[in-house]
């Protein structure tokens, strides 16, 4: 029996072929899905987050803080970016200072310092513009399990107890805390973040006493304690003067700790100067000249936030 | 002669009706030019001391002292008021006076009982002529002079006889000719005064009401939205902007606190002794300068010297020159400063994470071994003391963590007791830190921090025990450690407040109170409060500004610094920070009084350097000592009259 010639495999190459088509139109469909969202995300390039930005900061004449005031929160709400923030933060500024010098203010002053506060930069700028506005500094109650939670970890690191120091730290409320001692105790931060890494006491594992390889006389057969000759009895990081001080430093500004002595104070926020909270400050802080009240654009840039306040001499 | 009716203000020997020779002090019997001019001198240099002296009420009484001698330098004039004067005057009525007198009663009377000058008035004023035996014309010309006239010289006829004026009459009409006159000129004064006073008050309120606004204004305060454009603030803008106030010009006629300026003490005035003495001291003092990059103790032991001259000042003030030179002689003397000295080890913080060093850990195995036997063997502890000496950290860790995680009673008994015997040991307070997260939140533990760190705390099971007892350790270890590592500190500041307190270690400086050894500043009990003596002296200084309270313009400014005390002590922290937020107000404040009392001085200067300086300062040490630099600056211009670049 003779077989047939084999038949060329139409009905493979048609399948194929068809596998080939619907996997071109299927990458094509992929890649038009992913180009979509570049493409709407390209769009705003060309069209401004707040309308007719640049003229609106033309027509601005420092004759009313409103408008300043207005266009800033528009900024601070649309542009979120470092220029964006920059500009709405000389805008509340403006608003506020020509208020100021009105015969007629329209009491923005609190509105500023509030607009300003939720764009801050840090907690310390925050709590600074919160005590102009008058708010209420925040209670032990607003901030227990934060600090808490903190000065324990700091204990633990201290200890060398690093588990302990880690399940404190992947508690989600301690990650406020922890950007707050980026800025303000950078090195107690770093002996906190590094205690998660430290191995206990590789001798003892932190229970400070070993068994001796000899019978202790007094105890017969057991193997009796020592102190173990890799801690001393005391295990934990070595840590300079200023290195502990920083610790004891960050646990009690988290915990609000009221020192009754100067010394006690001094000793740990170094001396830090107190910030006046005062209206007048308001402008020197964020470096804004009050008297530039005119923005000059800068033509060649496609960012209308692009420009520089000028002094020129109001319009009339 | 009627005199201005505030002459009794400024010379209250002076009547309102005294003639020319009681305005300005004469004896009509020893008169001449000299006399005269001399005497009008002499008012007026009195009336230019006085504080209300550029008032419209004090023009006024110038014009009439002016009028006074003008009349007595006419010849004529002076020898009537002078015949006036020392003959008793002479009755230039008629003998049948009383008849005319009950003639012009009847007349008024008809007068009064017609409703004023009309017909019914006419006729009946006819019916009494005619009761009279006089013609009718003639009494209603006297009725018609009675009705339109005062009775400004009652003595004086007013019915028109034919008998011709007697010479008495003919100088009182001369003098009333001159009166006339000075009355005239009087009212011409009192109307441009009072104008121009009306407008000087309509320009002050919109002054104030343009730079004095509050940022957080009602609405009822605001207006429609002005067209021109405004100028915002220079960046160096501060609570006496607007409306300077102007003492000068501050005829109060209402009841009330009555605003009395300082006279402006300058050249016009030399100033005495004590007060030159203070400028010399003061003026040696802010001459010198500050390296913002010297320790911040120098910082603190400058402010001392400048707070003593600020207390010389106020006690100048207060008209106690003997303490204020008490006060010079203390600000002399630079505090010194400790040498640098080795640290006791039981207090160096980096002993608390080393490895312990014997006989340390001596007593952790025991206690660890006591433990792990669950107390057995406890009995022989019982007799021993733990405070002969200082535990070191591994022992202090085993104590605490014996204290207040013991799994037996008698274990934690006895670890409570070794903690209280080393309560003064730093390193025990640091294993307490240590140990607290692992203890239980019992009364038994809670009683041991209270009884270690000397706080009150909350019930164990409130939700601020954690946080406060936590706290409670760290304040006393900061207690324990922190003398150590800033001796002069708490020594200084116990210097500040007496300075500020003006107490007798500082108005009677001894070498002992201000030269004290270094020996002594080791864990000394603060002198005094810094703080509270800052907020009596703020209190003291309100009080002292109390006047600008009663002025609409001036107490919006006191408002305006109570508000920025009130924001700055909510956001400092800690004693240092408050007395710093303190100062900063008094300042403020101190300027407010020096700006009120005088109007040519320009404290607002002194003030900007001031925020200008402390804005930059890295330290709070140094921003105490700018605004003590400040507020001396601001002393010298109240009590000189300059700052220290113009001193003479």
């Amino acid at each position: 029996m003779r077989h047939a010639p084999p038949r060329p495999d139409h009905a493979s190459t048609n399948r194929i072929r068809r596998f080939l088509g619907r996997s071109r139109r299927f990458i094509s469909f992929v890649t038009a899905l992913l180009l979509f969202p570049m493409l709407l995300a390209a769009s705003p390039a060309d069209q401004p987050a707040v309308p007719n930005l640049r003229a609106r900061l033309a027509a601005l004449d420092g004759s009313d803080p409103l408008p300043y005031f207005l266009l800033a929160e528009e900024v601070a709400s649309e542009m979120r970016d470092h220029k964006g923030l920059a500009l709405a933060r000389t805008l509340f500024v403006l608003a506020h200072e020509i208020d100021r010098a009105s015969p007629h203010p329209e009491g923005l002053a609190r509105s500023v310092y509030l607009a300003l506060a939720s764009i801050a930069e840090n907690e310390d700028e925050r709590d600074w513009l919160l005590a102009l506005a008058g708010s209420p500094p925040p209670t032990i109650a607003d901030q227990a399990n934060t600090a808490t939670l903190i000065t324990d970890a700091l204990s633990a690191a201290r200890a060398g107890d690093g588990r302990s120091a880690a399940q404190l730290l992947d508690d989600p409320s301690a990650a406020a805390a922890l950007d707050r001692l980026r800025r303000s105790d950078p090195i107690a931060l770093d002996l906190l973040l590094s205690a998660r890494d430290k191995p206990s006491c590789p001798i003892c594992a932190n229970r400070r006493l070993i068994k001796s390889k000899a019978p202790h006389p007094a105890e017969g057969r057991e193997d009796p304690d020592l102190v173990c000759p890799e801690c001393r009895g005391n295990p934990g990081p070595r840590l300079t003067a200023d290195q502990y001080t920083a610790t004891i430093a960050a646990s009690s500004m988290l915990l609000g700790a009221r020192h009754e002595t100067w010394s006690a104070q001094a000793w740990l926020d170094r001396g830090a100067p107190l910030r006046d909270p005062t209206p007048s400050e308001l402008a020197p802080y964020f470096e804004v000249d009050p008297q530039a009240l005119r923005w000059q654009p800068e033509l060649e840039s496609s960012n209308p936030a692009d420009g520089t306040w000028t002094r020129v001499g109001p319009l009339n | 002669m009627t005199q201005p009716p505030s002459i009794q203000r400024f010379f209250n020997d002076v009547s309102p009706n005294s003639d020319p020779f009681g305005l300005l002090g004469l004896d009509p019997r020893n008169l001449s030019d000299n006399t005269i001019n001399t005497a009008l001198n002499r008012r007026l240099q009195r009336l230019a001391l006085h504080p209300l002296s550029a008032t419209p009420e004090a023009e006024e009484v110038r014009q009439a002292l002016h009028v006074a001698a003008a009349q007595l330098r006419d010849p004529s004039v002076r020898a009537e008021l002078v015949h006036d004067a020392l003959i008793p005057r002479a009755d230039p009525r008629p003998e049948n006076s009383t008849d005319r007198s009950r003639l012009e009663q009847e007349l008024l009377a008809a007068i009064a009982a017609s409703g004023g000058w009309n017909a019914r008035a006419r006729a009946r004023i006819a019916a009494i002529a005619a009761r009279h035996n006089l013609p009718p014309r003639a009494a209603v010309t006297a009725a018609a002079s009675l009705a339109g006239t005062q009775r400004a010289a009652p003595t004086q006829p007013t019915i028109i006889t034919d008998t011709q004026p007697s010479p008495p009459v003919l100088r009182a009409r001369a003098v009333r000719r001159w009166t006339a006159l000075a009355v005239m000129v009087l009212l011409v004064v009192s109307t441009i005064l009072l104008a121009e006073r009306l407008a000087t008050i309509q320009r002050q309120f919109r002054d104030s009401i343009t730079a004095e606004t509050p940022p957080d204004a009602t609405p009822a305060d605001r207006d429609s939205t002005p067209a021109t454009p405004r100028a915002a603030p220079p960046i160096e803008s501060d609570p006496l902007r607007g409306a300077a106030p102007n003492p000068t010009i501050t005829p109060s006629r209402r009841p009330g606190p009555s605003i009395v300026p300082a006279p402006p003490i300058g050249k016009a005035q030399p100033l005495d002794p004590h007060t030159q003495k203070w400028i010399a001291a003061a003026d040696l003092l802010l001459s010198s300068r500050t390296d913002p990059d010297e320790a911040p103790e120098f910082f603190l032991a400058r402010a001392i010297r400048f707070a003593r001259i600020n207390l010389a000042a106020r006690l100048l003030r207060e008209n106690q020159p003997t303490a204020a030179e008490d006060a010079l002689r203390a600000a002399e003397l630079t505090p010194t400063t400790s040498s640098p000295r080795s640290l006791d080890p039981s207090h160096d913080p980096a002993t608390f994470t080393a490895p312990g060093l014997e006989p340390d850990g001596a007593l952790a195995l025991e206690l660890l071994t006591l433990r792990r036997n669950s107390g057995r063997g406890i009995d022989a502890f019982k007799s021993r003391r733990f405070g002969t000496r200082t535990l070191g950290p591994a022992d202090c860790d085993a104590a605490a963590e014996t204290a207040l995680v013991g799994a037996v009673r008698e274990l934690r008994l006895l670890g409570r007791r070794i903690v209280t015997e080393q309560s003064d040991n730093p390193a025990m307070i640091n294993a307490l830190i240590e140990s607290l997260p692992h203890a239980p939140r019992q009364p038994a533990n809670s009683d041991l921090i209270e009884e270690i760190t000397g706080r009150t705390l909350p019930d164990a099971e409130s939700a601020d025990w954690p946080v406060l007892a936590r706290a409670a350790l760290i304040e006393r270890l900061a207690e324990l450690l922190a003398p150590e590592q800033l001796p002069d500190t708490d020594r200084f500041a116990g210097l500040l407040a007496a300075a500020y307190g003006g107490r007798d270690d500082s108005t009677k400086p001894s070498t002992q109170s201000i030269e004290a050894p270094p020996d002594s500043t080791s864990r000394q009990p603060v002198a005094d409060d810094p703080l509270t003596a800052a907020h009596t002296l703020w209190n003291d200084t309100l009080a002292a500004a109390a006047p600008l309270r009663a002025r609409r313009d001036t107490a919006r400014q006191v408002d305006s610094v109570r508000r920025d005390r009130e924001a700055r002590l909510r956001f400092a922290s800690g004693p240092i920070q408050q007395f710093v937020a303190e100062q900063s107000s008094i300042a403020d404040l101190l300027a407010l009084l020096v700006r009120f009392e005088q109007p040519q001085a320009n404290p607002l200067e002194i003030l900007n350097k001031a925020r200008s300086d402390r804005r930059t300062a890295h330290h709070v040490f140094r921003q105490i000592e700018i605004n003590e630099r400040a507020i001396t600056r601001l002393w010298r211009l109240r009590l000189a009259g300059a700052p220290e670049e113009q001193a003479p």
